[in-house]
């Protein structure tokens, strides 16, 4: 075998090395050390909690912050669609455009106890793991701090997150065991089976309106 | 042990004491007498609530009807009578009471904790939890200050129905059950074991010491539990279903806590699945873990 210092290519090896990776804007050859989905969650998790420990901001301009960035960082056509299972296939395109609009709204208006009972919480990372179809799950948990039960596990928080068009996005949440996804499609199926597309929307605009005032 | 069979939840003071009879054989005399007491009404309960069940093995819920209805007449009672009176409660007694208050009573009932950490062999834990429950029922006074958190010890929380689970046994049928709320056939044996495993049930109290307690201890469980209903009040389109998914979901979670995707199902997770919800056990995929 040859030493690389007696390899006469190996300067022009790294040159070339070098400039493809500059040229095509890959990083080095080391994959990253955290994985992509886990980035996600780390920044979103990060900047919501800059937002609630913000004493200068007003508890209105807390919610508008924190749901752009539920807003940015949620795949809801695709949570919508995973909500209503079987019953999406069964619905029209205008049915499905208003479903998956009502159903953001209704989403986006639950943050709102995020922001109304924050208190000195903290988040840990606690693991990461790729599922078989390629989704990644992120383990969080939610652990008391200062005057409210300081190091003291509050919740397990778990984030599924799916890759669309390059971009990782969650598409579902897990809170104590529960994922919303899973109870969302327990309660619409029951619904669907008894008043079909249309009860399922009144119940999610008349939702929507009670929760906007 | 008395043999007679009498349903009674009196205090066992009032009863003709016996010769040679001491209080505690007394009180563990009562304690079984009101054990078994309970033990039949909840069986005539479970009897009759699953008489005309439909028999579907995939229905988490085959006693829907009688769920909903055990479930209107809770909703009923929380909203007459819980709630308001938990209001009124966090609107007049100051925090740091309740607080106390909430600890006390979580001392009372922890052994029924360290029995079960111990059922399911987590000797740490027992140990961690025997230890806290002994430093703040003596120097945290009757377990109104919770010394133990700051020493390493938080709480935890376990009952029979996690170690029925873990022991394998399957849940049942959900049940609604009167005042108790959402449980299943294997789950409502808590109750049962944490009446056996908590203190004042051998101390022979009487009326006027326990309905009281028991009255602020319901009241004080309501008022920490407000968050979460305010929660799903705004969350759930159909409450009812929301609270028997989410017990259902929660209970499996503790159940198989540690082991990877345990719940939720993995094939709600596959937009091209054209299975029904929750119930789908053909495309049923487990999940592996690269680390």
């Amino acid at each position: 075998m040859k030493t690389p210092r007696t390899n006469p290519l190996l300067p022009a090896m790294l040159l070339l090395a070098l400039c493809f990776g500059a040229v095509t804007g890959l990083p080095a050859a080391d994959p990253p050390a955290t994985p992509a989905p886990r980035a996600v969650v780390d920044k979103a998790i990060a900047d919501a909690l800059a937002i609630l420990r913000d004493s200068k901001l007003s508890s209105d301009d807390k919610r508008q912050k924190i749901n752009k960035i539920a807003l940015d960082n949620i795949d809801f056509d695709t949570m919508a669609r995973l909500c209503l299972g079987r019953f999406y296939r069964g619905l029209t395109d205008a049915q499905r455009a208003a479903y998956t609009e009502a159903f953001k709204t209704h989403v986006i208006n639950t943050y709102r106890h995020i922001t109304d009972n924050y208190n000195n919480e903290e988040v840990k990372m606690i693991g990461d793991r790729q599922e078989r179809d390629n989704d990644w799950t992120i383990q969080t948990r939610i652990v008391g701090a200062k005057d409210n039960k300081p190091g003291q596990e509050v919740a397990k928080v778990d984030y599924r997150l799916r890759s669309r068009d390059n971009q990782w996005k969650i598409i579902d949440l897990t809170i104590d065991g529960v994922s919303l996804v899973s109870n969302f499609r327990s309660q619409f199926q029951e619904i669907m089976n008894n008043g079909g597309i249309d009860k399922l929307l009144q119940l999610l605009r008349e939702k929507n309106t009670a929760n906007e005032k | 042990m008395r043999n007679d069979f009498e349903p009674s939840l009196g205090n066992c003071a009032s009863r003709p004491s016996r010769d040679g009879r001491t209080i505690l054989t007394c009180s563990v005399d009562a304690a079984f007498s009101q054990a078994r007491f309970l033990i039949a009404v909840a069986t005539l309960l479970a009897t009759s609530l699953c008489g005309g069940c439909a028999n579907n093995p995939h229905d988490p819920d085959p006693c829907k009807s009688v769920n909903r209805f055990f479930y209107n007449v809770n909703e009923g009672v929380d909203r007459v009578a819980l709630k308001p009176a938990a209001d009124v409660y966090t609107k007049v007694i100051p925090k740091p009471i309740r607080t106390g208050l909430g600890n006390g009573f979580d001392n009372l009932v922890y052994f029924n904790v360290v029995a079960n950490d111990l059922f399911q062999a987590q000797w740490n834990q027992g140990l961690g939890d025997a230890g806290r429950m002994a430093a703040n029922s003596t120097i945290g006074i009757a377990g109104i200050f919770d010394v133990a958190t700051g020493w390493g010890l938080p709480a935890h929380d376990n009952d029979f129905g996690i170690t029925l689970g873990k022991w394998g046994v399957a849940p049942g049928p959900y049940l609604v059950l009167p005042l108790f709320g959402p449980s299943t056939l294997r789950d409502a044996t808590r109750w049962l074991v944490e009446y056996a495993a908590t203190p004042t049930t051998y101390l022979c109290l009487p009326y006027k010491i326990t309905i009281p307690l028991g009255a602020v201890d319901l009241i004080d469980a309501r008022s920490r539990y407000d968050i979460v209903l305010r929660f799903r009040n705004d969350t759930a389109l159909d409450p009812y279903v929301f609270t028997r998914d989410a017990y259902l979901q929660y209970r499996e979670g503790r159940i198989h806590e540690g082991k990877p995707a345990a719940a939720p199902d993995q094939s709600i997770y596959d937009v091209d699945a054209d299975t029904g919800p929750t119930t789908a056990p053909t495309t049923t995929r487990a999940t592996t873990r690269p680390e």
